[in-house]
C-alpha cells in the first residue's frame, strides 16, 4: 500500500517540486498540497494522509499550531517538519509537540526527503546530536517521578547518549550489536515518549495552576 | 494694713490673715528706713506708752529717738505702683545711635543715613519716634556690638528695681538682668528685632508693659534674600549647564563608539559576503555557463551539474551561517555549543569525517553577547576547517568544558598534524598562515588565548580558552 503524503508549504515553487518528487516516487502518493495550515486543516479528512510534510514557518496558523491540531485529532498521523531555521530549540519544541522528524530547507538532496519519509513510515526516526542532548536534558530536568509510560528505558538512554556524542545510527548499531532499524525504532519511541512526557508535563502544570 | 513698731514695715492685712488661718507660711513686708525719709529706724514702745498711734484723720504717729515720725498713708506711694521704664540709650559699635528722656534738651535720635552719627546729623525727636512706634534703623554692618541701656524712674530706691528683658527675634526667653541696666548683643544677623524690658520694684509690683524698641538691622546686599536667591540660581544654572554639557559629551563618545562598532560590524559582514558568498556565486555562474553547452551528452556534463548542485547547496548553507553569526540576538553558551557541533557535523560529514562531541549537560544559561558568539564561532569554524583540509583525519572531536569561570574549547583530530616540520611537533605551533590568522584575530578580539599542540598519540589539538565574564552581555 502506498504512503499518502500531504504537503503544507507556503513557498509555491518548493511545494510544487515536493509534490512532483513525491508523486513520481514509487510507494508514495501525494494526497494533498496546501499553501496554508488553514487550507490543509479543511482538507485533512479528505486527504487522509499517513505522513504530513509540514513547514514550520507558515503565514497565519503556524506549523507548530497545526501540528498540535493534527496530533489532537489524529495522533496516528506522522508529521515531518520542514524548517529553514536550524535552531535546535525550535525543532525540539516541534518534536515535543509530536513531530516524528524534521528536514532542513533546502534539503541536501531529493533522496534525503524520500529517505526521511520512508524511515518515518518504518517507525524509525533520525535524530541529531543536538536534539538528543536536548531530549536527555528534558527528561533529566523533569525528574524521575513520572509514570512508567514517560520513562526512558536504560537502552533508550544508552542510545541517546551515543547520539548526543555524534554517533550515527549505523555506528550505534555496530557498537551495541543491534540492527540499524532497531536503533531507529528506539529513537522513534523516544520521540513518542517525549511527546507523552511533554503533554503530561503540560497537564500537570495545568492541574497545578487550576488547583491554586 | 498694719504698722508694726520697733522697725517700720508695712504688711497687707489679707497676708497676715492668710498666715493666721494657716493657709500661707510667708507674707510680704515692705520695710521703711532712713533712705525713705525716716528720722531714725528705731521706734520703741512699752506697755504704758505705745510705740505708735493712729489719729482720727488716718495718720499714724511713731516716736523715734530723733523725734516723731508721721506717716500719712494717703501720700505714701502705693506699693502697687510699678516703676516706670524707659530706654535710655542705644549704642551700636560703641557709638550712640539713640538717646532719650532725661536729657533736658529733649530726646535725640542718631539715625541713618548719616551713620555713624556726627554732631550735625539730623535728629529725630524721641517723641516723634514714639508716635511711630520707636523704630531704630541701623545701616549694614553697623551693629556688631549692640548695647541697650534702659532705666527705671522711681523717686526712691531706684537701685531696688529688678529687670527682665528680651530681644524678640533673638532671645527665646526672658533674660533675668537683676538690677543691671544694660543689655549687650553681639553679631546679630540682619533683620527685624524687638527689644522689650520689664521691671519690678521692691514691693513686688511689676511693670508688665515695660518699655520697648524696634531695631532694624539692615542687611548688606550679600545678606539679602534676593542675593541668596540669585546665588542659588547662578549655582543651579551652572551645575545644570555643566551636567548637560557632560551628558552631551558622554553621549557623543557613546555615539562615536557605537558608530565605530557599527562600522566594524558592517565591514565584517561585507567581508563575509564578499569573500564567502561572492566567490561561490562566481563559481556557480562559471559552472552554469559551462553547462549551458548544446551537446549535453558530452562527458563531464552530468558531473558539472552535480558540482553545480553541490556548490549551490554550499552557498545556501554559507548564507545561513552568515545570517546566523550576524544575527544581533544574544544566545546562551549552550546554544552556541550546540551550534558549533551542528556546524561540525554538517561540515565534516560530507568529507567522510566522523564527529564526536563532549559537552557538559548543564552549560550556564547566561546570555553571551552577539559579538562573543560571533568570535567564538569563528575560532571553532577555523579549527574545524583546518582539521578537514590539512589533517587527513577520519575523526574530529569537539569538547567544551568549564572550570571556575573559564570556558575551554578543545577541537582535536586524529590526522597527521598540519605542521610540515617534524621538529615542531609537541610544541606551540608558530602562528603563520592564513588559517591561523583567522583564528588569532577573533581570539584577540575576545581577549582569550589559544594553543595548537600535537599530542603523542597523534593528530592536532586546538585548545582555546576565554574567561566567561568576557563573553557576557555588557
Amino acid at each position: 500500500m502506498n504512503t499518502r503524503v500531504s504537503i503544507v508549504e507556503d513557498d509555491k515553487s518548493f511545494r510544487e517540486h515536493l509534490a512532483a518528487l513525491i508523486g513520481s516516487a514509487p510507494g508514495f502518493v501525494c494526497a494533498g498540497s496546501h499553501s496554508s495550515a488553514e487550507a490543509a486543516l479543511k482538507h485533512l479528512s479528505f486527504d487522509k494522509p499517513d505522513v504530513v510534510l509540514l513547514d514550520v514557518e507558515l503565514p497565519g496558523m503556524s506549523g507548530l499550531e497545526y501540528l498540535r491540531e493534527i496530533k489532537a485529532r489524529l495522533p496516528e498521523i506522522e508529521v515531518v517538519m520542514l524548517t529553514i531555521s536550524d535552531d535546535s530549540q525550535t525543532l525540539f519544541k516541534a518534536l515535543e509537540a509530536g513531530a516524528s522528524g524534521y528536514l532542513q530547507k533546502p534539503p541536501a538532496s531529493p533522496v534525503e526527503i524520500l529517505d526521511a519519509l520512508a524511515e518515518v513510515r518504518r517507525s524509525g526516526s533520525p535524530m541529531s546530536s543536538q536534539i538528543a542532548r536536548l531530549v536527555v536534558k528534558s527528561f533529566h530536568a523533569r525528574g524521575r517521578d513520572r509514570r512508567e509510560l514517560e520513562q526512558l528505558t536504560s537502552r533508550e538512554e544508552e542510545i541517546l547518549a551515543f547520539v548526543s556524542q555524534g554517533f550515527h545510527t549505523k555506528e550505534i548499531a555496530n557498537t551495541l550489536k543491534l540492527q540499524s532499524s532497531t536503533v531507529a525504532t528506539h529513537l522513534h519511541n523516544i520521540y513518542g515518549k517525549l511527546h507523552v512526557h511533554s503533554r503530561a508535563a503540560a497537564a500537570s502544570a495545568y492541574t497545578r495552576q487550576t488547583a491554586r | 494694713m498694719d504698722w508694726i513698731g520697733s522697725w517700720h514695715c508695712r504688711v497687707r492685712k489679707s497676708d497676715l490673715e492668710a498666715v493666721a488661718a494657716g493657709g500661707a507660711r510667708k507674707f510680704h513686708c515692705n520695710t521703711y528706713n532712713e533712705d525713705d525719709g525716716l528720722l531714725a529706724d528705731e521706734t520703741n514702745g512699752r506697755q504704758n506708752h505705745p510705740s505708735a498711734c493712729k489719729t482720727s484723720d488716718g495718720r499714724i504717729w511713731f516716736p523715734t529717738p530723733r523725734g516723731v515720725v508721721v506717716f500719712d498713708p494717703r501720700y505714701l506711694p502705693d506699693v502697687a505702683n510699678p516703676p516706670s521704664l524707659a530706654i535710655e540709650q542705644v549704642r551700636a559699635n560703641g557709638q550712640p545711635v539713640y538717646e532719650n528722656a532725661s536729657a533736658p534738651d529733649g530726646p535725640v535720635l542718631f539715625n541713618d543715613p548719616t551713620f555713624p552719627a556726627s554732631p550735625n546729623a539730623p535728629v529725630t525727636p524721641a517723641s516723634e519716634m514714639r508716635d511711630r512706634g520707636l523704630v531704630l534703623s541701623i545701616p549694614p554692618g553697623g551693629a556688631h556690638v549692640l548695647e541697650i541701656q534702659y532705666t527705671a524712674s522711681t523717686f526712691k530706691s531706684a537701685e531696688d528695681v529688678h529687670f527682665k528683658y528680651r530681644l524678640k527675634g533673638f532671645d527665646k526667653e526672658w533674660v533675668d538682668a537683676g538690677s543691671r541696666r544694660t543689655a549687650f548683643y553681639g553679631n546679630l544677623r540682619p533683620g527685624h528685632y524687638q527689644f522689650q524690658v520689664v521691671g519690678v520694684n521692691k514691693y513686688g509690683a511689676w511693670n508688665e508693659s515695660g518699655a520697648g524698641l524696634t531695631i532694624q538691622l539692615q542687611p548688606h546686599f550679600h545678606e539679602t534674600w534676593w542675593f541668596y536667591t540669585l546665588c542659588a540660581l547662578v549655582i543651579g544654572t551652572t551645575v545644570l549647564a555643566f551636567h548637560r554639557w557632560r551628558l552631551g559629551y558622554v553621549q557623543r563618545i557613546h555615539r562615536l563608539e557605537r558608530d565605530t562598532a557599527l562600522t566594524q560590524d558592517r565591514t565584517r559582514i561585507v567581508r563575509d559576503l564578499h569573500d564567502g558568498l561572492g566567490a561561490q556565486l562566481t563559481q556557480l555562474t562559471i559552472l552554469a555557463e559551462l553547462s549551458d553547452q548544446p551537446e549535453s551528452g558530452q562527458p563531464g556534463f552530468e558531473e558539472r551539474l552535480r558540482q553545480l548542485s553541490r556548490l549551490a547547496r554550499g552557498t545556501a548553507s554559507q548564507l545561513k551561517e552568515i545570517v546566523w553569526s550576524n544575527h544581533p540576538c544574544d544566545e546562551t553558551l549552550d546554544g552556541l555549543a550546540a551550534r558549533i557541533c551542528q556546524y561540525a557535523e554538517q561540515f565534516l560529514r560530507p568529507a567522510g569525517i566522523r564527529c564526536r562531541f563532549n559537552l557538559p549537560e548543564n552549560l550556564p544559561l547566561d546570555r553571551i553577547s552577539a559579538d562573543a558568539r560571533h568570535h567564538l564561532f569563528l575560532v571553532a569554524k577555523e579549527a574545524l576547517n583546518n582539521a578537514a583540509k590539512h589533517s587527513a583525519a577520519t575523526e574530529v572531536s569537539v569538547e567544551v568544558s568549564l572550570s571556575e569561570d573559564t570556558l575551554y574549547l578543545l577541537i582535536a583530530d586524529n590526522g597527521r598534524g598540519f605542521d610540515p616540520r617534524p621538529s615542531h611537533h609537541n610544541s606551540l605551533f608558530p602562528i603563520t598562515g592564513h588559517g591561523l590568522r583567522n583564528m588569532r584575530q577573533p581570539t584577540e578580539s575576545l581577549g582569550g588565548k589559544f594553543a595548537i599542540t600535537h599530542p603523542p598519540k597523534g593528530g592536532t589539538e586546538v585548545r582555546f580558552e576565554v574567561s566567561l565574564h568576557l563573553l557576557a552581555v555588557s
